[in-house]
């Protein structure tokens, strides 16, 4: 059997033409159908939960022993206390989750990308074999999962830095105008169009690596020249489900009022509902992404 | 793959589990509880009002109940504190006197507890009007605790304490005395965040009393003295403040920041002070203020 005459087990049909709604109901369809694809995002979220146990339970006997001294001499005293403790959580478990993310979250995300790739050709998926497989490229994925995180915080940065400088022009001791508290709102808004432009940009570089075994520079250039194809359908698979983020961050802005009315464990309500909707939306792009990076390959 | 996912849910219950048993047998729990009682008066908007009575007897049985559930706990003297803060809110004085007089008596181990204890004294005094007997009391703190948050506060606050009142001439002698007290710890614990936070507490008392030569050079002590302080932006817009408004010569701010970026070249803030020198240096060429 030639290669254009393989029968097709992802629902190619719905998005010919490139329309990111239906690449995007395509992808839902696909997990939907193959709930192996969930695997090593279950897998993430069992990591990030555990973490952020350890972590709630860190000011207590016997995490206290480790944690407490760490706690002491880089913030303080009191926030090894309740409730200052959960002030501190959302802190240092978007530490934990940086850490995660680049060296086991990047990794399983790809394993999303060659589970996808598999079911396009074979109804059943290893997960044994697709991990060693997936395993064997680990530099280059972890390389690819860090180029992105620096994109972001360039990204995200340079918004923050200019807003600083534009406040910071003003003469000394001014206070500040309704315009720089609008400014300085918006920070974190932008800080989450920044995100999904730096997921945008080098979205293809983990199916490229996963799918062609491809070095990390030569699956960044691969990305560009598909990009270059591609970018306003990539631009609104990353985008759109990425919207799905913008309650979390309004729930996030206004946590002190969150706090004072049903009290400061919302603190942890929010990171927890924040973690589902991240892995989903994750894995909504990756398999997004896979899917039309495929079809862009079989095609040209 | 369903056998993994429940086995991730077997062990996140369990660790969830045996922290949350854990948890319940430690201080963190009792922590909890107490700040959600005290939270929860917070919330109460006029806890003297009859109609918030039944609210804040529940308030008051509910640390009644957490000094008999946890009598060993290190948070006691904290429990019982709160309970005698809300007695006095309720205007029960002579019981919460009581638990007070109990704390200076039972924990005087713990000089910050027993500080507290005796300004709650001293406050129920005041709220009954008896205010030879408070300030006999705020200035035993003084004494006896200097160093502790409470004692450190009380100086400056018997100066605002007599200003409410229209004593103006005696409010100006508290707030003197206060200033020599924070200087005098400045002194005695210089380069340290203790004798940075009565440099500036001296300044507030100076600024209270109008001593404004006094404090323009205390604050420009706190800025030379701390270059590293987080407040420093704040301490820049006194010296400007001070010098231009209050001293009418911009010239001293001018040389206070010169001579903080000759002390401290390289310092990050230095741009932002050309910046304010340029902007100060038209108004200090003024012939009103050559003059000085």
């Amino acid at each position: 059997m030639t290669d254009s005459k393989k029968k097709r087990l992802l629902p190619w049909g719905h998005f010919l033409n490139r329309n990111p709604f239906g690449l995007l109901r395509a992808s839902l369809h696909t997990i939907c159908q193959n709930p192996v694809i969930l695997f090593p995002t279950a897998s993430l979220a069992f990591i990030q939960l555990f973490i952020l146990e350890i972590l709630y339970f860190s000011p207590q006997y016997p995490l206290a022993y480790f944690f407490g001294p760490l706690i002491r001499s880089v913030w303080s005293e009191e926030y090894l206390h309740y409730p200052q403790n959960l002030m501190l959580l959302p802190k240092i478990f978007y530490y934990a989750q940086i850490i995660i993310y680049l060296l086991i979250g990047s990794m399983l995300l790809a394993l999303s990308s060659k589970i996808v790739a598999i079911l396009n050709e074979h109804p059943k998926v290893n997960i044994k074999v697709a991990f060693a497989e997936t395993m064997r490229l680990y530099v280059h994925i972890f390389c690819a999962s860090l180029i992105s995180y620096i994109l972001f915080q360039v990204f995200a940065n340079s918004y923050a830095h200019l807003v600083e400088i534009i406040i910071k022009l003003k003469p000394f001791g001014k206070t500040m105008s309704f315009w720089d508290k609008t400014l300085l709102w918006t920070v974190p808004y932008f800080q989450f169009l920044s995100g999904i432009l730096a997921s945008t940009l080098i979205v293809y570089v983990i199916p490229i690596i996963v799918h062609e075994k491809k070095k990390i520079f030569s699956a960044l250039i691969e990305n560009f020249k598909i990009l270059l194809h591609t970018f306003p359908t990539t631009l609104l698979i990353v985008g759109l489900p990425t919207l799905l983020y913008l309650p979390i961050l309004a729930l996030r802005n206004n946590i002190p009022i969150l706090m004072d009315t049903l009290g400061p464990e919302v603190q942890i309500i929010v990171i927890i509902i924040g973690l589902f909707v991240t892995m989903g939306i994750d894995l909504m792009i990756i398999v997004s992404a896979t899917t039309l990076y495929l079809f862009v390959k079989e095609n040209s | 793959m369903r056998r993994f996912i429940g086995c991730y849910c077997i062990i996140l219950i369990v660790t969830a589990i045996t922290g949350l048993f854990l948890e319940s047998r430690q201080e963190y729990a009792q922590e909890r509880i107490l700040w959600n009682i005290k939270n929860d008066f917070r919330k109460i908007n006029n806890p003297a009002s009859i109609e918030n009575e039944f609210i804040v007897k529940r308030i008051l049985d509910r640390y009644q109940n957490f000094l008999r559930h946890y009598p060993k706990s290190e948070l006691i003297p904290r429990a019982k504190l709160l309970l005698a803060k809300t007695l006095i809110s309720q205007d029960n004085y002579s019981e919460a006197r009581a638990i007070l007089e109990e704390i200076t008596e039972n924990y005087k181990y713990n000089v910050e507890i027993v500080a507290q204890a005796l300004y709650g004294i001293a406050q129920s005094q005041e709220s009954e009007n008896n205010w030879p007997k408070a300030v006999t009391i705020y200035r035993s703190i003084i004494r006896e605790y200097p160093l502790t948050t409470t004692g450190f506060s009380i100086p400056y606050y018997l100066g605002n304490f007599y200003r409410s009142r229209g004593l103006n001439s005696t409010a100006l002698s508290a707030f003197n005395e206060a200033a020599e007290f924070y200087q005098n710890i400045a002194e005695n614990y210089p380069d340290s965040p203790l004798g940075f936070t009565s440099l500036k507490m001296a300044v507030k008392c100076q600024l209270a009393q109008g001593h404004w030569t006094d404090a323009f050079f205390g604050s420009r002590q706190i800025f030379l003295q701390y270059p590293v302080a987080v407040s420093l932006l704040e301490t820049i817009q006194m010296i400007r403040d001070i010098s231009i408004k209050k001293l009418n010569n911009p010239g001293l701010a001018i040389s206070t920041y010169n001579d903080f970026l000759n002390r401290n070249p390289g310092h990050p803030i230095n741009d932002t002070l050309k910046k304010i020198i340029n902007n100060l240096q038209p108004q200090n060429n003024k012939p009103s203020n050559q003059n000085k």
